[in-house]
């Protein structure tokens, strides 16, 4: 029973330390949003339009509150953010959370493919650089690998449609409507991540071949894949895990690009139009959401990495 | 696993693939053109909340306008047959008979009374329309049922003019789901209907009711913001039309099979003097000189694809446009002893505060600055990023001596569009010449036609004379086609009722 307890205080304890840090993460983050889009200039004047004058530029200022001091602006903006409440978009008039949460889907799918072309590309080419196999294979895309760390993902997404779509009709490069629509921007946001954890896991394998494990696997006669494969990978890849996650929180940069380029209806690319219209309430939705996210998954790859390596968690007890 | 996405893309290859008239990715169904668009209209059909573009890239396959601006300039009729003028404050306009909105409710004077009412006084009362479009309209009232009043609070020569892009709303409809949801799923007179309107891509189809038939079955608008990926897009004959283009693509795409078209946006560029106290640019003749220092020639020849050379304020589909007049000529030797005689034998020093779209508009400044600099004008460009240039724009707070303007002149297609920025009536205008400034303002009010042109006239020569900017080029818009034919732009407005695969 005293076990029981115990474990729930524990539970609750972690839950609440938990909550304490994202509440605290949303404020900095909300807190800093506001005042920096409010920095980037005045909606009023975007939203006038071209024709706008400046009674119009009163007129809309009132209409969203822009008049009002700042504190004034800010404190609203908190009471009604800790309710999710984000306001009405100034340029669509529809709900800003509701408009978000319409391209959460697109940005997941896009993320999901591309997160998981990262891993179908990095694992086998990682595993393959960490060995001793084909010199002179592994130092050509060793070099191929170091270029494309250092190529912005633009320029691959621009390459991959001239290639692959304008020159052989291969995929759809507009959109997300047709069944192969998602290769190239899945493949585009692939690029930005398969070159640094490729060289991480290669380094990781490499390592792990010299291991006190792997040289006793080999004095028994191990097969040399065998020795890479069951010995040597699983180690490389606890390694490369904590990466993995900071990919995927960081998948953001990558996806505002790609999006934009693909013409994928996501979140990405609605922070940019918003941010360009000075869609304030949308900003601010989209980076709240961001920011739970993000966060969840630094948590779940926490959790992750515990369940693979538990030595962590008994450690972190101690 | 590369070659395992290869291999799918060339199985799926027939979907996506388009041979030599294409059908493009995504229309699987026949005589659907697929449109690439730069932007489509954020408020999407909100007809409240914004004119011009991008709404009137895309507005006018679904919504008719009362009345339609050709590209002479002429406002014509449209959802209208004529009108009249009663007194100088109140129009009749006679509305065309037999026309349908696509859900079937009748198009009358109720219709436009109704619209006039939600938009101008009702939901839209402090919306963009109403207070820049349509400022002046004092009320709508019904003569019969196919003759609509429209009053005004002050003579307006121009209300025809601006009922261009006030379109008329079926009022059951409407009364029925409210602004918001009339914004995403629009009903009008226009040759198609909206059938979806997602995130990226609106499609539309024939509207059985139409009253001016299209010739295809439909127009599918995507949103492709990145002008290399839209290029992409037709190279691969994913799109039937890509607008927006750059110039550079001329060659390129015309090369590629690709017919590239040249559209003049109701704009041109200029760069602004603001004359301040102990300012050279307070001097005519240094005004006159930098005009004569610009090689315009050449900079539309080699970087602007031949666009127009501007004449006057303003481009040659507004009223009041006069044809006749030459660009000013290049001729540095004459800038120099125009500066001479005003005193800078020497040259001076200039700031452009400078706003670019593209990598395009900094290559002309920059060769204007090179012009400048050789009759000993000394210009240095600060960027200023759009929504500070368009703050300092509205309230006269510049820094530099000059600022880049690409002048907009449409909705209206009236130099007034204009001149409300270099007014003398504003609180910091960039430069006062108050003969022109009570000429243009005396002309706003005057309803006949004649007089109207002759103040125009009157204005352009004062404004030759004398020089508020330099008058660079007009601005053209590139658009590729391919597979399409009777592609038909008046003045911004695409005739997609025209438009036909080939």
């Amino acid at each position: 029973m005293a076990a029981f307890v115990d474990r729930g205080l524990s539970v609750l304890k972690s839950t609440g330390l938990l909550s304490l840090q994202l509440v605290s993460l949303l404020l900095v983050t909300v807190t800093l949003l506001f005042f920096l889009v409010r920095l980037t200039g005045d909606p009023a004047v975007v939203l006038s339009g071209e024709s706008g004058d400046l009674d119009a530029l009163a007129l809309l200022r009132t209409k969203y509150g822009l008049d009002q001091p700042l504190y004034v602006q800010y404190f609203s903006f908190l009471a009604n953010a800790a309710q999710l409440d984000f306001g009405v978009s100034w340029v669509e008039g529809r709900d800003a959370i509701a408009i978000v949460w319409q391209r959460i889907p697109s940005t997941l799918f896009l993320a999901a493919t591309g997160m998981a072309m990262n891993l179908a590309i990095s694992i086998p080419l990682g595993t393959f650089l960490g060995t001793q196999l084909a010199p002179r294979m592994r130092k050509a895309l060793d070099v191929f690998i170091f270029v494309m760390q250092g190529v912005p993902g633009y320029v691959v997404a621009l390459f991959l449609i001239q290639l692959l779509v304008v020159k052989y009709h291969f995929f759809p490069s507009v959109g997300n409507e047709s069944g192969l629509s998602w290769v190239l921007p899945s493949l585009t946001v692939a690029s930005f991540l398969a070159p640094k954890l490729a060289r991480v896991i290669a380094v990781n394998v490499s390592e792990a071949m010299q291991e006190d494990y792997v040289v006793m696997a080999r004095a028994q006669g191990a097969r040399y894949s065998t020795q890479v494969i069951r010995h040597a990978f699983p180690n490389a890849i606890l390694g490369a895990t904590a990466l993995i996650g900071t990919q995927v929180a960081g998948l953001v940069n990558g996806i505002i690009i790609t999006e934009t380029i693909f013409g994928w209806p996501g979140v990405g690319r609605l922070l940019l139009d918003s941010v360009l219209l000075l869609d304030f309430p949308v900003v601010q939705a989209v980076v709240v959401l961001t920011t739970i996210m993000v966060f969840m998954v630094n948590w779940g790859t926490d959790r992750v990495i515990e369940i693979i390596d538990p030595r962590l968690k008994r450690e972190a007890r101690a | 696993m590369l070659l395992s996405v290869l291999l799918l893309g060339a199985c799926d290859r027939d979907q996506v693939q388009v041979d030599g008239a294409p059908l493009p990715a995504g229309s699987s169904e026949p005589r659907i053109a697929r449109v690439a668009m730069r932007r489509l209209p954020p408020a999407f059909a909100d007809i409240a909340a914004h004119s011009g573009q991008p709404s009137i890239d895309i507005w006018p396959a679904f919504f008719d306008a009362l009345t339609f601006i050709d590209n002479e300039g002429q406002t014509q009729p449209w959802l209208t047959t004529g009108w009249t003028l009663v007194d100088d404050r109140t129009w009749h306009f006679k509305l065309r008979e037999g026309v349908k909105f696509s859900n079937g409710e009748p198009f009358d004077a109720r219709a436009v009374q109704s619209s006039v009412d939600n938009v101008l006084f009702g939901y839209g009362a402090t919306n963009l329309v109403r207070n820049s479009l349509l400022p002046t309209v004092a009320g709508a009232r019904i003569v019969d049922s196919h003759t609509i009043e429209i009053t005004t609070y002050a003579p307006d020569p121009l209300l025809p003019r601006r009922l261009a892009q006030f379109y008329p709303l079926p009022p059951e409809y409407f009364a029925k789901v409210g602004p918001r949801e009339f914004a995403r799923k629009p009903v009008g007179t226009g040759p198609f209907m909206v059938t979806d309107w997602g995130v990226g891509i609106v499609r539309t189809r024939v509207n059985p009711h139409a009253w001016n038939p299209p010739r295809l079955a439909g127009v599918d608008f995507v949103e492709i913001p990145d002008m290399t990926a839209r290029r992409q897009a037709i190279e691969s004959r994913q799109v039937h039309i890509a607008q927006y283009l750059s110039p550079d693509d001329i060659v390129d795409l015309g090369a590629a099979g690709i017919r590239m078209i040249q559209v003049a946006e109701p704009r041109s560029r200029l760069m602004v003097f603001i004359v301040k106290e102990g300012s050279p640019l307070k001097s005519v003749l240094v005004r006159r000189a930098l005009n004569h220092a610009v090689n315009r020639k050449d900079i539309v020849k080699y970087l602007l694809a031949d666009a127009p050379i501007s004449t006057q304020l303003g481009i040659r589909a507004m009223e009041g446009f006069d044809p006749r007049i030459e660009p000013v000529t290049y001729d540095p030797a004459l800038a120099r002893r125009l500066l001479a005689q005003a005193g800078y034998p020497k040259g001076f020093k200039l700031d452009v505060d400078t706003l670019a779209s593209t990598n395009t508009d900094r290559l002309v400044f920059e060769a204007v600055a090179a012009d400048l600099q050789d009759i000993g004008v000394e210009v240095t460009l600060n960027t200023v990023e759009f929504e500070r240039w368009r703050a300092n724009l509205l309230t006269g707070n510049w820094k530099g001596d000059m600022y880049t303007w690409a002048t907009g002149i449409g909705p209206l297609f009236d130099i007034s569009r204009i001149w409300q920025y270099l007014s003398c009536d504003r609180a910091k205008p960039p430069f006062c010449q108050r003969e022109v400034s009570d000429l243009i303002n005396a002309r706003s009010v005057e309803m006949d036609p004649q007089r109207r042109a002759q103040m125009m006239a009157t204005a352009n020569q004062m404004l030759l004379d004398d020089p508020p900017a330099i008058l660079l080029h007009e601005l053209m818009a590139v658009t590729g086609l391919i597979g399409v034919k009777d592609y038909d732009v008046q003045n911004l407005i695409v005739r997609w009722d025209r438009l036909d695969l080939e």
